[in-house]
Parts: C-alpha cells; structure tokens; sequence
C-alpha cells in the first residue's frame, strides 16, 4: 500500500475487512475475546450484530467439544498456524444447531514483542459443494444397491481401443477366465454361433449410432446364457467415445418365453387337429350320412314298386335293407355325439378298471356269445380319470376285437397290464385278422375305414375315439407289431393315473 | 352310344344290387358282371382279353384299389385304353369330377337317391 495518512489508511484496510465475501474474524487472549469480526463473520456466528467485545467461547458454546477452542488455544500457545479443509462445524444458526462445511485458518497475529497475542481466523463455507457430493455419493449407493438387487452387470467400452471394462458381474458373464477387462474381438468368441451376425450388427451400429441394445448367448463351454446388453455413449465429459451400460441375464426369461412358444406351438396342434376332426366331421355328414340315407330312399323305391306285384320276398327283403340302413344312420349319430361329447367330463374320478370291464363285458353279452368270445383280464388297477370315457375306450377297443375276429377261429381277447417308474402299459391283444403294418398309424384317424363297408360295418370314430379318450389322459395308444397272428393295442398312460 | 355288355364296378353290395335291378329295368337283353373289388375285375379283362365289356360303371371310394386307380390302370394298357368308363359315385365335388375327366372317364353320374332316376339315367346308355 503507497504512504497514506494513517486515518485515511485505517478507513481504507477496515472497509476492505468489512466487505470482504468471507468471513474474518479476530480473538485475542486466553478467553478468545472477539475483537474484530466482518459482516461475513457476524452472519457465519448467527448469534446477531452485538458480538463484538464478547468472548468467542461464550458466543459458540456449541463449539465445546468440536475441537475447535483446542486448535484457537494451540495457536495462541505455540504460534503455529492451524488449517482445516473442509471440516464439519455445527453451529446454532438463528436458533437451529445446523452442519456446515468450512475450508478455515487459524492464524497468529504477533505483537511487536514477538508473542501472539491473537488469532485471525478467516474461513470459507463449502457446505454447498459437500451436501452435493453427499447426495452423489447417496445416488451412487442406491443405484449400486439397485444393480446389485436386479443381478445387472455394468460396463464401459471404450470405443478407441476397443477395450471393455466391468463389474464383476458382468465378466463373470464371460466365464472365469477374464481378470478384469475384455476386448471386443474376445467378446466376440464367447457370442453362440447361432447369434454372431447379430452381434457383429449390434457393434456396427454402436459405432455408428452411439447405441448398443442387443439380446445374446453367451457360449462358454457348454453352457449357454442369453445376456441383454443395453449401453449409450457417456455423457461425462471426461468419458468421450465411451459407452456405458448395464448387462443382464435374461436366460429363465427366454427359456420362458420359449416354453410359452412350444406351448403355443402345442396348443397350435391340438387345435388344428380339431380342426381337422371337424373338417372330417363335415364330410362324413354330407358323405358317409348320406350313404343310408341314399339307399333307404333307393329301397322305399323298389318296396314301393315291388308291392304292385306282390313280391312277398322282395318287399321283406327291401324292408330289411330299409331298416339296416336307418340303424346304420342311428349308430354314425351316436358315435358322433360320443366323440363330440367326449371333450367335456370330469377326468378326476376314481375309476375302477375291473368294474368298467366287467360292465363292458355285460353289455357285450350277446356279441361275446355269438362269436363264441373270450374275454380275459387278471386283477387291474384303479385309475384317476373319468368313468365315462375309460368304459367307452375299452367298450371300442374291445368290439374292435370281437368285430375283426378270424373266420372260423373263437375269439379270445386279453386284457393285461405291466408298470415301470414311469408309466402305466395297457395291452388288448385278440387273435383276430389283424392289421398290417402300414396301417398302425391310418386306423387312429377320424373316420379312417380300412375295409369296405360291407365286409365290415363300422363308423370309422371307435379308434380315433379310442385315441382322444386316452390322450384326454395324458397318454397315447399304438398298435405294436406282433409276431402271432391278431392285433395288439398298447395303451400308455403316466403312472401318476394310478390311484394308490 | 348304347352298350350291351357292362361291368359294375363297387364295394357296396347294396348299390350293385340296386344297379343290377335298375339295368334289367331299362334292358331285358343287356349283361351285367358286378365286382365288389376293382381289382379282380382289371385280372378279368386281362385275363380274358375275348370278352370285354362295352363299358365300365366304376365306383370311386373302394378299399384295396380304388376308382381312381382303376382308371389309371386300364388307360394306360392298349388294348384297354378304348373302353369307356363311366363313374358312378357318391362324391358330386367338381375337384373329383374334373379329375375323373382328366384321367379320361367317359362319364361322370353322381348315385341318385331315388331308383327311378338311376334307370332314367341309364336308359340314354343301354340298348334295350
């Protein structure tokens, strides 16, 4: 400062003091007394205007214990000045007890005698800065909580070289040879091979678009994990041409959604078959139905003109004809509503087998006698499913039998049963013509006849009914090659059906 | 063209007996053979290439071997491929007809429901 009159000098250093942005303070001798402090200081206190002249100890009794009057008293004794950085202060503010965030100097002020005889103190509040770095240090837990919580690996590309650096999640992603960072090129081993060209289009596009979004297999070994990658270019300035972004296992996700998809697909099926059932219906209506219903009228006809000449035999002969057809148009219905119904019963009922095939064999009474039959079964088990449908399974299975029988031979029909781990076999084995084998697939078919309509008569529905009462079950029939002569059905149920 | 010597051809026992009385109807002097099998009736006009029917009334819905297959077969033997053959089906489907046409059926009848058509029918056929 040039030479000035001492009063001008003195105005001069107290306004600079006075309105200086920070605060400064100074105390003199053992009990701190404040003998200069800026409107800066005065605010910092929040004690009001009046502190001046008053000991500092008394004015910030809430410093006792924050080791601040410590460190004022180590430099009024040794003359050493004292720094803090960014140290807490709490202070009573208007009434409030508040922390506060403050860079301060504790600095001596000497006499001409070389003693200290007070202490400047001058400080700047960093509250501000430090509640924001708190509350970035408080985001970052959270988030790290959140990734951590959702299994998400996160990681970093840099676009210069390639490299990529991660969470321990996500390398672990890689399997465990990785230390801690990845190349791109070695990235692109571990992509399955069913999924590179994506992957090489996903890395274009990241270069060109700043965006990578893709979803993976990640081969290592054998085992395969689907990974979604999902990363943007960095928006720090410190990080440019970087991308940044969080990976996750998606694998149970896919594999739901393929099993959701295989469902579909199974669903797709079974509604195409009933479709095709349908279809089917439909032909037989207009086709196989009206085949009775076309010779009734033909042979009402031919009665009618065989009456004028009294044709005793002729007319008898026509009204059986008459009345065999109609019985033909009776059956096909029945079997018909058989099958339509079949779809809507209760599949939970204890059924006994012995008791469903002793009443088939009661209602087949007269077909058994006529044919001079057989019908054989040793003690079976007792099934969860439904009543209905398992009578009607082996009623058709079993008049299939008594129906193909071999000219000349007496029928004999079989009925046994054998249990593995996991499944209940049924085999219907008879002695009759048989069915060859490029046939075992034809006969489960909806209105599939092998033979012509006179050799044997029949609806075509008993086998492809047989087929849908026993996948109703969650089983499946075949007709399995053997080497005598005669049909052998084998009916494979879950073994689960058994009731125990 | 009027025809004197028929086969009939049909797994349906009924319907060849309806046809037989339908054709004595139209006809006192006209032969009918009747097969339940289109086989055995190809192994007859093989085997007897002397006496071959005017025209065949064939059946298309037939276990063993069906319409169809009948007609392939004879169309392409020489000495065969001249006889005509009239379907006679249940099936009235315009896919069925014009395949039984392109394979080279003369004609195509769909079986009537009422006797009295069949022998209208078959009298624009048969001598009488």
């Amino acid at each position: 400062m040039i030479e000035l009159p001492d009063a001008l000098r003195e105005k001069i250093l107290r306004e600079v003091i006075d309105t200086a942005p920070f605060p400064i303070g100074v105390y003199t001798g053992h009990k701190m007394k404040i003998v200069l402090a800026n409107q800066c200081m005065i605010e910092t206190y929040g004690k009001g205007p009046n502190v001046i002249g008053q000991n500092y100890t008394e004015i910030l009794p809430e410093l006792e214990n924050q080791l601040i009057f410590e460190q004022l008293r180590d430099v009024l004794k040794t003359g050493i000045p004292y720094e803090a950085k960014n140290s807490r202060v709490d202070i009573v503010v208007e009434g409030v007890l508040k922390p506060h965030y403050f860079n301060y100097n504790f600095t001596p002020i000497f006499g001409e005698d070389k003693q200290v005889y007070g202490v400047m103190n001058t400080a700047a509040e960093v509250t501000a800065l430090n509640v924001s770095r708190q509350q970035t240090i408080e985001i970052e837990k959270r988030l790290r909580l959140a990734v951590e919580s959702s299994q998400l690996g996160t990681f970093e590309i840099d676009l210069e070289n390639g490299i990529i650096t991660g969470s321990k999640r996500f390398l672990k992603f890689f399997g465990t040879p990785i230390k801690n960072s990845l190349t791109l090129p070695a990235v692109q081993k571990y992509i399955h091979s069913g999924d590179k060209n994506l992957w090489e289009e996903s890395v274009e596009k990241m270069y060109s678009k700043g965006q990578l979004q893709c979803e993976i297999r990640i081969k290592i070994e054998n085992a395969v994990q689907w990974i979604r990658l999902s990363g943007t270019l960095s928006e720090s300035d410190n990080k440019e041409n970087i991308i940044v972004g969080i990976a996750q296992d998606i694998s149970e996700e896919r594999q739901h959604s393929e099993e959701l998809l295989k469902l579909v697909e199974q669903r797709t099926a079974e509604l195409k078959r009933s479709n095709d059932d349908l279809k089917q219906f439909g032909h037989v209506i207009s086709h196989d139905l009206k085949e009775p219903l076309r010779k009734i009228s033909m042979f009402s006809n031919l009665l009618l003109e065989s009456a004028d000449s009294s044709h005793l035999s002729k007319i008898m002969q026509y009204a059986q004809k008459i009345n065999k057809s109609s019985a033909r148009v009776s059956e096909m219905i029945d079997a018909i509503l058989n099958y339509s119904s079949s779809g809507s019963l209760d599949l939970n009922e204890i059924v006994d087998l012995n008791e469903v095939l002793q009443s088939v064999n009661e209602d087949l009474e007269l077909k058994i006698k006529d044919k001079n039959a057989i019908v054989e079964y040793a003690s079976m088990p007792h099934l969860c499913g439904s009543n209905t449908l398992l009578y009607q399974l082996f009623l058709n299975l079993i008049s299939n039998s008594l129906k193909f029988s071999r000219p000349g031979s007496d029928p004999i029909i079989k009925i046994e049963y054998q249990t593995t781990h996991e499944s209940l076999h049924i085999f219907i084995t008879d002695n009759g013509i048989g069915i060859a084998a490029e046939n075992s697939q034809r006969i489960f078919n909806t209105f599939e006849r092998l033979h012509s309509k006179d050799e044997y008569e029949g609806t075509g529905l008993g086998l492809s009914l047989c087929r849908k009462i026993v996948e109703r079950h969650k089983g499946e029939i075949k007709l399995i090659p053997s080497e005598n002569q005669g049909a052998v059905f084998e009916i494979i149920f879950p073994i689960n059906i058994i009731c125990r | 063209m009027k025809y004197q010597y028929l086969f009939h051809i049909d797994d349906d026992e009924d319907d060849s007996e309806i046809f037989a009385t339908a054709a004595s109807e139209v006809s006192k002097t006209a032969s009918i053979e009747s097969f339940n099998d289109a086989h055995q009736a190809l192994q007859k006009m093989e085997l007897s290439p002397s006496s071959l029917p005017d025209v065949v009334f064939l059946d298309l819905n037939m276990p063993i071997m069906d319409g169809f297959q009948f007609l392939k077969e004879i169309k392409t033997k020489p000495h065969l491929k001249n006889i005509p053959v009239i379907i006679l089906s249940t099936s009235s489907s315009r896919e069925t007809i014009d395949k039984a046409k392109k394979m080279g059926a003369e004609g195509f009848i769909t079986k009537p429901s009422d006797f009295n058509i069949l022998v209208d029918i078959l009298k624009s056929y048969l001598k009488k």
